[in-house]
């Protein structure tokens, strides 16, 4: 338990990372991502066979995480039961740390390109240039060939930089 | 245009950003080790309530989308209701009015007949009762009309609510709301039934058989349209394609062939299914037909004693595949000086009704029916041959029974016209008095009919009974004895008879005169008076023997002896349900008799006489007006 927790503490940043890109940015729903992910490990839910790198076994858990919770949060939805969660303390929590990232300029408009790609070639990206991992390393996060990963992470560049261009074109 | 170092330091620099904002490790993982380890039963807890608030929720929804569709049911019945209503009441009212003006006419038809019978006398009366119970016949049919037109205009609207308190949802709202459920009180049908029976003409015959029958004893039509007739007359069992056009010969009166139909004309006895029994006389056993009249086996009887009776024509089967036969006519011997010369005996006045268990081999009681008091007499010629003479008294009333298609067996009692039933089940019940015009006899009818029993007789006996004989050869064949011999009187020149052909002659006369044998006898009394045990009866019988019949719808249809209904001598037929209700009457065309039935209201017609042959022709009964026919 203690291996544990010391590698989830020397990869807590990064997983931070890659809970907010999975949750759109939505700092509320990483932090409930990330608490889960963890969850799922201590209680032994989840268990790292070895197979992998620790941190690309965790990223792996927290992307099916999100997905998890993406899927509920339609099922609640769609049921509209949304009044009967019992989750008071989700509604009270304020968006402080998206809020520094937002006022700054460039970071702005890194999110709002990322935002326009789709969640494939998003996740490619950000593990590539945001974690450093190669792509095989994000193909095995995200749970694809290393040629899907590949052709997600060539198409999102070109349309990152598209992104970024025309608005730096719109800045000046 | 961005390079890839470009891109990486935008996303390092972002990165930057988000770990100075990056939550403490250990407020996540001692979350996660503490507080929501500890709630993990209250998150199990709060998913089962979720759940259960889910499915009161359906609940709810479902229990409020059936009491709102309830509501529109109810609400959508009641407007149909209304509207229908409106329009009963305005065809009620033209009805009504029309009805009086029927009412009207038929009671300036009554006053017409009066007057009618008043100016021409006692001899048309019995034109003017014909009319007058046409007549009747159509006041009851207007009484019944004027009802049912009543209560449908005054008809409340919980009739178009039945089907409403009879459908599922209220069912299911009552067992949602745990209430019990008001049972649907039952409709009054036999009165209903009994006020006014419709009188059907049956419609004529829509196919014929182009060529003629010596005598139809036994129609069977077959599930593919093919129809299997019986002539017991020319001894031959025919096979007819489905529109009766041409036919084939299934078993043949010649001899010597395995198709042979044997030297008796006999009946068809309907058994399980499409199948059928036949005798077969020279081995005492009945034969199994396929309905093409097909000999599948051969079915043994337990017992000897039975043959015979069961080929009486008076057998039907049950729905277990039992026969139900009436028992051996067994004369029982008068004790002497009571006895009419030279010698005699009487058969009782009731029969036994036989239930023959094919498969258990044995054979029951099931019933009595009366029979009419049959006398005879034995006389012994100075061949050494015995005759016997057969008498009867016309004038009785008998029972009748007969076995329906759902395997019960009905007892038409002829004394008061009503049927005891026994059911496949063993259950017995009697239903009441069948509605009949019942005609009493004053002391002139009685003597009247006794003379012209009398006079009937005599003429018989003066024509020497020409048709009467019935000669049954058993084992040998005596049918072409020459006449004279020896004997009382006769051709003395003729070559004597041979006596071993007369010992294998065993020959039953219906009276009077062995004209074939050149025995002459002195004529006899008269049946009046040689027969009759009491005196004649109150009432004439309603029925006669062989009046009854089951067709293969349920029904029983009986022939009452006489009728009012009847325009020009047409049959008249009483038509009774497997409930015991009389619903209908059924009036067949002038000059036609009942050959069979078949199912969904086809009935083969026959008519025609020995002479010139008898026709076959099938007809098919229109759907009754009250719906009681299945």
């Amino acid at each position: 338990m203690a291996d544990l927790d010391e590698e989830l503490a020397r990869h807590h940043g990064a997983a931070f990372g890659w809970a907010l890109a999975c949750c759109r940015w939505d700092r509320t729903a990483a932090e409930d991502v990330l608490h889960t992910a963890y969850l799922k490990l201590m209680d032994g839910r989840a268990r790292f066979d070895g197979r992998a790198q620790f941190r690309t076994f965790l990223f792996g858990v927290i992307r099916r995480t999100a997905s998890e919770e993406r899927r509920h949060r339609a099922i609640r939805s769609a049921l509209t039961l949304a009044a009967l969660r019992q989750e008071p303390a989700a509604a009270s929590i304020p968006h402080t740390g998206l809020d520094s990232m937002i006022l700054d300029e460039s970071s702005r408009d890194l999110i709002a390109a990322l935002e326009r790609l789709s969640s494939r070639q998003r996740e490619v990206l950000h593990l590539v240039f945001y974690q450093d991992l190669t792509i095989a390393d994000a193909a095995n996060v995200l749970g694809v060939s290393v040629g899907s990963a590949r052709v997600h992470y060539e198409r999102g560049k070109a349309q990152l930089r598209r992104l970024l261009g025309e608005n730096g074109n719109h800045a000046e | 245009m961005q390079s890839d170092d470009d891109l990486r330091a935008r996303f390092h620099k972002l990165a930057d950003r988000v770990s100075s904002t990056t939550p403490e490790f250990h407020s996540v993982a001692g979350t996660s080790r503490g507080t929501r380890s500890v709630s993990r039963p209250w998150y199990a807890l709060r998913r089962l309530a979720v759940a259960g608030a889910s499915l009161a929720a359906a609940m709810l929804f479902l229990a409020v989308g059936l009491v709102w569709g309830t509501s529109t049911g109810y609400a959508s019945a009641r407007v149909q209701s209304e509207r229908e209503r409106n329009e009963i009441a305005a065809t009620a009212g033209r009805v009504t009015n029309q009805l009086a003006t029927l009412r009207l006419e038929l009671t300036r038809t009554r006053a017409g007949l009066v007057e009618l019978a008043a100016k021409q006398g006692a001899s048309a009366r019995t034109s003017l009762l014909a009319a007058e119970a046409e007549v009747d016949s159509m006041t009851a049919n207007v009484a019944r009309i004027e009802h049912n037109v009543s209560t449908a205009g005054s008809a409340p609207s919980g009739a178009a609510f039945a089907i409403l308190r009879a459908m599922p949802v209220r069912t299911a709202l009552a067992a949602l709301s745990c209430s019990p459920i008001p049972p649907v009180a039952p409709v009054p049908r036999v009165a209903a039934l009994q006020q006014g029976i419709p009188v059907i003409d049956l419609p004529a015959a829509t196919t014929r058989a182009p060529e003629t029958f010596g005598g139809i004893l036994g129609v069977r039509q077959a599930p593919d349209g093919k129809v299997l007739v019986n002539d017991a007359r020319r001894r031959q069992l025919r096979l007819f394609d489905s529109t009766l056009t041409t036919s084939v010969v299934v078993r043949d009166s010649m001899p010597g062939s395995a198709t042979s139909y044997g030297r008796l004309g006999t009946p068809l006895i309907p058994f399980l299914g499409d199948s059928s029994l036949i005798a077969e006389w020279n081995s005492q056993t009945m034969l199994l037909l396929d309905p093409h009249g097909q000999v599948v086996r051969a079915v043994d009887l337990p017992g000897e004693r039975i043959f015979g009776p069961i080929n009486s024509g008076y057998s039907g089967i049950d729905s277990k595949g039992r026969i139900i036969m009436r028992g051996a006519i067994l004369p029982r011997r008068l004790p002497p000086g009571v006895t009419t010369p030279p010698a005699g005996g009487q058969y009782p006045d009731s029969l036994a009704i036989l239930r023959v268990d094919l498969d258990q081999r044995r054979v029951d009681t099931i019933g009595q029916i009366r029979r009419p008091v049959m006398k005879l007499v034995t006389e012994k010629s100075s061949l050494g041959k015995t005759s016997t003479l057969f008498t009867m008294d016309p004038l009785q009333s008998v029972d009748e029974f007969a076995v329906t298609a759902n395997g019960s067996v009905a007892f038409v009692r002829g004394h008061d016209y009503h049927i005891d039933w026994l059911r496949p089940d063993g259950d017995t019940s009697a239903t009441p008095k069948l509605p009949f015009t019942w005609k009493r006899r004053s002391d002139a009818d009685k003597a009247r009919l006794a003379d012209s029993v009398r006079a009937a007789q005599d003429a018989l006996l003066a024509l020497g009974y020409p048709m009467a004989d019935f000669v049954l050869t058993q084992p040998g064949d005596c049918g072409n004895i020459p006449a004279g011999g020896s004997g009382r009187s006769g051709n003395a020149n003729a070559p004597p008879l041979n006596p071993e052909v007369l010992r294998n002659c065993v020959r039953f006369e219906s009276n009077i005169i062995s004209a074939p044998l050149g025995v002459l006898r002195s004529p006899l009394p008269p049946l009046a008076e040689l027969n009759r045990n009491g005196a004649i009866e109150d009432y004439e019988a309603p029925i006669r023997p062989g009046s009854t019949l089951a067709d293969l719808d349920g029904n029983l249809w009986i022939l009452p002896r006489t009728t009012m209904l009847s325009r020009k001598g047409e049959l008249v037929y009483d038509v009774v349900n497997a409930k015991g209700e009389l619903f209908e009457r059924v009036r067949l065309p002038l000059g036609r008799a009942i050959a069979g039935f078949a199912k969904g209201g086809v009935v083969y017609l026959t008519s025609g006489d020995i002479t010139n042959g008898f026709t076959l022709e099938r007809t098919k009964l229109a759907p009754s007006p009250v719906a009681h026919r299945p």
